[in-house]
């Protein structure tokens, strides 16, 4: 039963989505060869956020969820390498909200896991780190932290 | 294949079974004529056997034969009236023969049945679907008069005005003021059948859908009974928002829930719509 309950939600998802979604993100499920769209993959983008380091940058990332969705939290990846304390080397996000053990509810939606990811950008759980380049340098090296940040944010721009 | 010559009871119970039994073989492979012919052995040997009836009906349903299915229902019922099968199918030859008013009835009762044996079931499923799916079609041919007759009832309210007026100067038509007033009036008549969002407070927290079983937990939070259920089996024994430890024994139909959704759908039935 789980599955059907999975794509069930997530259509519900969608409609929430186009009709009321924050201004500069993008989330839709990734299309298939065919032209269907398959619910459970979601090729999303999160700005980063006015008035940090990371503004300016549209930050790729990949929802994909399994047949237990919403009991269980989709795996949130982006591009492999990301620059960030809590984004493991792979582009796996590591996020208190997406962890079933922890702070993972059915009742999160994705509008509120994208916008839990845009807050994580700028402010990093340095209790949770990921990956020991990005944690090394937000620990030791605050400035060369920030410059890599912003190399980043230049690397994502706004597709036209 | 002509069945054999009744015995005893108990020897004709024997072989309807197996006749049954063959033509759940035949069903399965889809040569539903088979099938048919074996459940009809089985029904000459045990007319009194409810589940023959409904699995004859069941290939009725597949061939589109739905006088038969409803023909085959109505004995299964007489025979057994808690069965669910023979409800769901009987509901779905209505509403195929365009009897939506009985069909819904039908729909209905087979849903409250499958809800007391199985909350969770496949069954229970399917039978909502086409509930809503019927109850829609009914909405949609009775919104489509009612928007007529609005519309018929707005343009004479308008000629009623512009002549009421033309009374005191006939060059002058109605004043747009009592025209726009008109128009307000008209539009909020048709509020009711124009689609919207349905309130948060009638979805479940896990389906974001409308609720059709809901529950309450001890923590105070409603969820649809089917999908709680499930959560409870395959991920864990714990309220899916609190997690706080919660056994199926402690879920207590949330009735005001479910009488604010019988209201709204009784007044929306748009939201019937299926995804």
């Amino acid at each position: 039963m789980s599955g059907g309950i999975a794509r069930g939600r997530l259509a519900e998802e969608r409609k929430a989505w186009r009709k009321n979604h924050p201004h500069g993100f993008v989330a839709r499920p990734e299309t298939l060869a065919d032209g269907s769209a398959n619910l459970m993959v979601w090729s999303c983008t999160i700005p980063g956020k006015q008035g940090t380091d990371w503004e300016s940058g549209y930050y790729p990332l990949t929802l994909h969820f399994s047949e237990d969705y919403p009991s269980k939290p989709p795996k949130c990846k982006f591009p492999q390498g990301f620059f960030h304390p809590n984004v493991y080397p792979s582009g796996t996000v590591c996020l208190s909200i997406l962890n079933e053990d922890s702070g993972w509810r059915p009742a999160i939606t994705v509008k509120q896991i994208l916008v839990g990811i845009q807050d994580l950008l700028d402010q990093p759980n340095p209790a949770d780190p990921a990956q020991t380049d990005g944690y090394h340098l937000f620990i030791q090296d605050p400035t060369e932290y920030k410059r890599r940040v912003r190399l980043q944010a230049k690397q994502y721009p706004a597709l036209v | 294949m002509a069945p054999a010559a009744p015995y005893g009871g108990a020897e004709s119970q024997r072989q309807a079974d197996l006749l049954k039994q063959e033509g759940n073989a035949f069903f399965r492979k889809e040569r539903l004529s088979a099938a048919i012919d074996a459940y009809t052995g089985a029904i000459t040997l045990c007319p009194n056997v409810a589940v023959y009836w409904t699995n004859r009906a069941l290939c009725y349903r597949k061939r589109n034969e739905w006088t038969r299915v409803e023909e085959d229902c109505r004995t299964a019922i007489q025979l057994d009236s808690q069965s669910v099968k023979a409800h769901y199918m009987l509901g779905l030859s209505l509403v195929n023969s365009q009897r939506l008013s009985e069909g819904i009835k039908s729909l209905e009762k087979s849903l409250e049945l499958g809800r007391g044996a199985h909350p969770a079931s496949y069954m229970v499923e399917e039978i909502w679907q086409e509930l809503s799916k019927a109850k829609y079609i009914e909405w949609e041919s009775l919104s489509r008069d009612r928007t007529c007759q609005l519309q018929k009832l707005k343009v004479a309210c308008k000629e009623a005005l512009t002549s009421y007026n033309s009374l005191d100067n006939p060059a002058a038509g109605a004043p747009v003021e009592q025209l726009n007033e008109l128009e307000e009036v008209f539009k909020k008549a048709a509020k009711t059948d124009t689609p919207a969002e349905v309130p948060d407070h009638l979805c479940c927290k896990i389906t974001l859908d409308i609720f059709r079983d809901p529950v309450i937990t001890p923590s105070g939070i409603t969820y649809e009974r089917a999908v709680l259920l499930d959560h409870l089996q395959t991920v864990g024994r714990f309220d899916p928002v609190t997690r706080e430890a919660l056994e199926p024994h402690q879920l207590v139909p949330n009735l005001a829930i479910k009488e604010a959704v019988h209201a709204f759908l009784s007044e929306h039935g748009w939201a019937y719509k299926i995804r």
